[in-house]
């Protein structure tokens, strides 16, 4: 295991950069050989206390493409680095952390590639903007999620809206059948808009501009007071079919699971045909995922063949529950509420648990009662237990579905690595 | 229009604009205990542009973000229902941005004064301090039989009472106000509190006291269902979590006490120190 390899010095970028990267790696290295993780956290510390500016320094000479939403973020930059792929050298920040310092590690590691695919924690897309001066940002979705730490999500449409204003030169992919996006991305110099089928609402059901309750048909939006409206788009995603400008038709197909991954997908097509990429190559990349940073993934658990997936917030398991209401797979449903998930799990009484109710349930996870509590009052049977891999094992079936929020699905991939 | 024959009408008032902190879960609870109890109940769910009419049992309304609170009081006060329902003695069950709209006056990050609904004998205002986030445990009033109660809070606004008396007495977290360690209003007809959690599904004991309050309405012994041991295994892990809050924010005002005897020591002992080299020091 090297501690660094012969690029961290051959790095471009300022003494003090090149020296935050020696720095960082020997960091990373360290944290490793500890046996505490990939060490990427700590090196992207260093990194950032070494040499502040090191994302513009590690994003010089890159075309980024920036990717941020509430959900689906990972999912589509992986998909947007599959895209990419078809035409450019790509790397992405695919092993980590969505902000500043993380990212700036991940890109230092950049070799020869000419194209960034980034995930950008919501809070953190302004700043990263700022320092990365994107070819074009992809925004998907905003909703509520953690909101004991995150603020409302209306002040984080008010952010992208400054960063947009802030950065004419750059594309604006944006899904604008979300109000919260449409208003965040409204006055975009150069907006690409995309309408996905719709979404959560619960969290835009006032016009972000004026306070008036929104009036919703099945795909429009529009406010009586201000005129605020749905804005129309070049680009639509309908029954797996995406269309845009010319007569184009993609038929969109995905190794991932559920709705959402198709309109992942879109997103992540209509970029690459906007930056000149052939939208059909890219959709095929895209088709060949089959996991994305364990999620989704199939794995072996016991005897049983265990589906992994992780939904973090009232929008994402309302979409995953969605997705399961077909599927006769027992499931283990798993929360925890540590700092990571938010410690307030009063949302699971905005997700709608009934879709579940004609199969085998088990609640697991640190706060499985509150979870057992809500299922009870949603009139879906279940079993309590406190340990996941029993609770694995105690499924009938061969196939199983575990779901877990953020904590609880790190937790469940790391035991299972262990074995 | 009493007994077994009759049918609990539970309305939730403006879910789409106060259906942030998971309160419409407080609706669902009321009409799922009440056939727990035997009886039939149903919920009406009354979106921002429906009329709220008063003839429901229980109405329910929750917590929700600055934008949407000040439509929802624009919106109720317009349509005139919920007042003619509480006049007309129904109960009622009102969250965080839900009471508070229910009172004289309220604050928004935008407005520190908007004009609230006059429904109940409480004002809220703005305030410097930090918004209180965490655990709440409050001792209910004892008319309420409700015990220790149980929830989470999370707002900025901080609520006076005019009159009357509130759920109970904070025991951890802040509640109301960081004047005063109480939480939320109660009457013979209301049940007002910054707990979410949901406040009804994780204090059972409140839920059957709304309902036992409906006219004509005899409470049959609970059902017995399995998943009903975990509602007593959450309150005890959440109660827990709640003096672990209490004690954890007692430690920390300790240390603040001693942090700021630290400065006032050493600044006095600057001010009579000898030279610039001790200064530096310290």
């Amino acid at each position: 295991m090297p501690i660094a390899s012969l690029d961290t010095f051959r790095a471009r970028g300022s003494a003090r950069f090149r020296a935050g990267l020696v720095l960082a790696r020997g960091a990373g290295w360290l944290s490793r050989a500890a046996g505490t993780g990939t060490g990427t956290a700590l090196a992207g510390r260093v990194l950032q206390a070494v040499s502040p500016d090191c994302l513009s320094e590690a994003a010089t000479g890159l075309e980024c493409v920036l990717v941020s939403a509430t959900n689906g973020k990972t999912t589509t930059t992986a998909m947007v680095a599959a895209a990419l792929g078809t035409g450019y050298q790509v790397i992405s920040n695919s092993l980590g952390n969505n902000m500043t310092a993380g990212i700036a590690e991940a890109l230092s590691h950049r070799g020869g590639a000419t194209h960034a695919a980034i995930e950008v924690d919501e809070a953190h897309l302004p700043s990263v903007m700022e320092s990365t001066r994107p070819v074009a940002v992809v925004l998907m979705n905003l909703s509520r999620d953690q909101l004991d730490r995150v603020s409302e999500v209306r002040k984080v449409a008010d952010r992208w809206r400054e960063a947009i204003a802030a950065h004419p030169e750059c594309m604006v992919v944006a899904n604008v059948a979300d109000p919260m996006v449409a208003y965040a991305v409204e006055n975009a110099a150069r907006l690409v808009a995309v309408e996905l089928p719709p979404g959560w609402r619960l969290d835009a059901t006032v016009c972000p501009r004026c306070d008036t309750p929104l009036a919703f048909t099945e795909t429009a939006f529009a406010c009586p007071n201000c005129g605020f409206a749905s804005p129309g788009a070049p680009w639509h995603l309908d029954a797996g079919v995406l269309t845009g400008p010319g007569g184009l038709a993609v038929t969109l197909s995905a190794a991932l699971p559920g709705a959402f991954n198709l309109a992942n997908a879109a997103m992540a097509v209509v970029l690459a045909a906007v930056l000149g990429l052939d939208p059909q190559s890219a959709a095929d990349a895209i088709s060949a995922i089959a996991e994305v940073k364990g999620r989704f993934a199939r794995t072996r658990v016991g005897d049983r063949e265990v589906t992994l997936l992780m939904a973090k917030n009232p929008a994402g398991w309302q979409a995953t529950v969605a997705m399961l209401a077909t599927d006769g797979r027992p499931v283990v449903l798993a929360i925890n509420a540590e700092i990571a998930d938010g410690k307030d799990t009063s949302w699971l009484y905005d997700v709608d648990f009934t879709p579940l109710a004609s199969r085998q349930v088990i609640a697991c996870g640190r706060r499985r009662h509150d979870l057992s509590t809500r299922l009870g009052y949603d009139g879906v049977g279940h079993l309590c237990m406190d340990d996941e891999m029993e609770a694995i094992a105690a499924c009938l079936g061969a196939e199983v579905v575990f779901v877990g929020n953020y904590t609880a699905f790190q937790g469940m991939r790391k035991r299972i690595a262990r074995g | 229009m009493a007994g077994a024959g009759k049918t609990i009408r539970v309305a939730l008032v403006y879910p789409d604009l106060l259906g942030t902190y998971g309160d419409s879960g407080n609706a669902q609870v009321l009409a799922v205990r009440a056939r727990m109890h035997g009886l039939r109940a149903e919920i009406l769910a009354i979106g921002s542009g429906d009329a709220i009419g008063d003839d429901a049992d229980v109405y329910v309304i929750g917590g929700g973000e600055d934008g949407p609170q000040q439509a929802a009081v624009v919106a109720a006060r317009r349509d005139g229902g919920l007042a003619r329902a509480l006049q007309g003695g129904a109960q009622l069950v009102a969250i965080c941005a839900g009471m508070q709209i229910l009172g004289q006056a309220f604050a928004t990050a935008d407005s520190p004064s908007v004009e609230g609904l006059g429904l109940l004998p409480l004002i809220t205002r703005h305030s410097n301090r930090p918004r209180a986030v965490g655990e709440l445990l409050v001792e209910a009033d004892p008319s309420t039989g409700a015990g220790l109660v149980t929830g989470y809070e999370n707002h900025a606004g901080q609520t006076e009472l005019l009159e009357g008396r509130p759920l109970g007495q904070v025991l951890a977290g802040v509640g109301n106000r960081y004047e005063e360690s109480i939480d939320g209003f109660l009457s013979g007809q209301v049940v007002a509190s910054y707990c979410h959690g949901p406040l009804l599904a994780r204090n059972p004991a409140l839920a059957d006291l709304v309902l036992g309050r409906i006219p004509g309405v005899v409470l049959a012994p609970l059902a017995d269902e399995p998943w009903v041991a975990s509602i007593g295994e959450m309150r005890s892990e959440r109660i827990a979590a709640a003096r672990a809050r209490h004690r954890r924010e007692e430690v920390l005002e300790a240390a603040g006490g001693a942090a700021s005897a630290a400065r006032r020591w050493a600044s006095a002992l600057r001010s009579s120190g000898p030279g610039s080299g001790r200064r530096s020091l310290l």
